[in-house]
């Protein structure tokens, strides 16, 4: 991790000496993690193409004013995740708007399921899981969804992810308890749906 | 007497290490004896943990080629 962190102040500082191909290194390391982390804030892989570039540009031309005080990663996403906030509320503001009611009720439904945490792994993980899981992700409204990716898929520390998304830590907090919840929720009713077709 | 509500609150927070060692404690209790929080808790872990393996970060390798091209252009340019 430090490692890391140390290569990447290298390399950015290679880049701000005129050292392009410095600059490509690091487009090479967070380009898939930034796309994934674009890809789910807007649900739409070709926007989240033309999002990625302005993310990577604005880094470009931003540079001078990384100062180094967090990581290079986390100042990267904090990049994205506006370039994304700010498309959304400009062209899809209805996406960013969401109910925190409406939320805590939907994150307050609690169903035991025993179908859901006794089918293995390989099946959670398999094809078919793995749509299931980015389509429960995508239930979650935009801010909802940053911080599950960002805490839960990328392994940001919740002081990171505040950091990034410019929320309070409590805020945060908040947002991923009930993510979390209907995120598993919504993988419950699908595997119980799933045990009892298989039972008729 | 707190109700299993209160403690499934608490969950994703227990989940992050953000609890101190009592509310541990008592969360632990209750998980031993209440098979229903149980079943949420172990639910809780598993929806966590297949977000953190299920979701690819692989990317289409022309969507890679467009982006070099277009920084190429832009920040050379600049």
């Amino acid at each position: 991790m430090v490692f890391a962190m140390e290569e990447d102040l290298q390399y950015v500082r290679a880049t701000l000496g005129g050292d392009f191909d410095a600059f490509e290194r690091l487009v090479d390391k967070y380009q898939g993690k930034i796309f994934r982390h674009l890809r789910k804030m807007v649900s739409d892989s070709s926007l989240a193409e033309d999002l990625l570039q302005d993310t990577f540009l604005n880094a470009y031309r931003g540079l001078n004013g990384f100062s180094g005080a967090s990581s290079f990663s986390t100042w990267l996403f904090r990049i994205a995740t506006n370039v994304a906030l700010m498309y959304l509320r400009r062209d899809r503001p209805e996406t960013v708007e969401y109910d925190d009611k409406i939320m805590s009720e939907l994150a307050d439904v609690l169903t035991p399921s025993p179908e859901f945490v006794s089918t293995p792994l390989e099946v959670l993980l398999s094809q078919e899981g793995k749509v299931k899981i980015e389509q429960a992700i995508d239930k979650l409204p935009v801010l909802y969804r940053s911080v599950v990716i960002l805490r839960d898929v990328e392994g940001f520390s919740l002081e990171e992810v505040a950091n990034i998304v410019g929320a309070s830590i409590p805020a945060v907090k908040s947002r991923l308890h009930r993510a979390r919840h209907i995120v598993r929720e919504t993988l419950t009713s699908y595997y119980i749906e799933k045990g009892s077709s298989r039972n008729l | 007497m707190k109700k299993c509500k209160d403690f499934c609150d608490k969950l994703s927070d227990y989940l992050d290490k953000e609890l101190g060692e009592n509310e541990c404690v008592l969360i632990e209790e209750h998980l031993d004896s209440c098979a229903p929080c149980s079943l949420i808790f172990e639910g809780l872990k598993i929806a966590v943990l297949v977000c953190s393996e299920g979701i690819s970060d692989e990317m289409p390798d022309e969507v890679s080629a467009r982006l070099k091209e277009f920084l190429r252009n832009n920040c050379r340019a600049d």
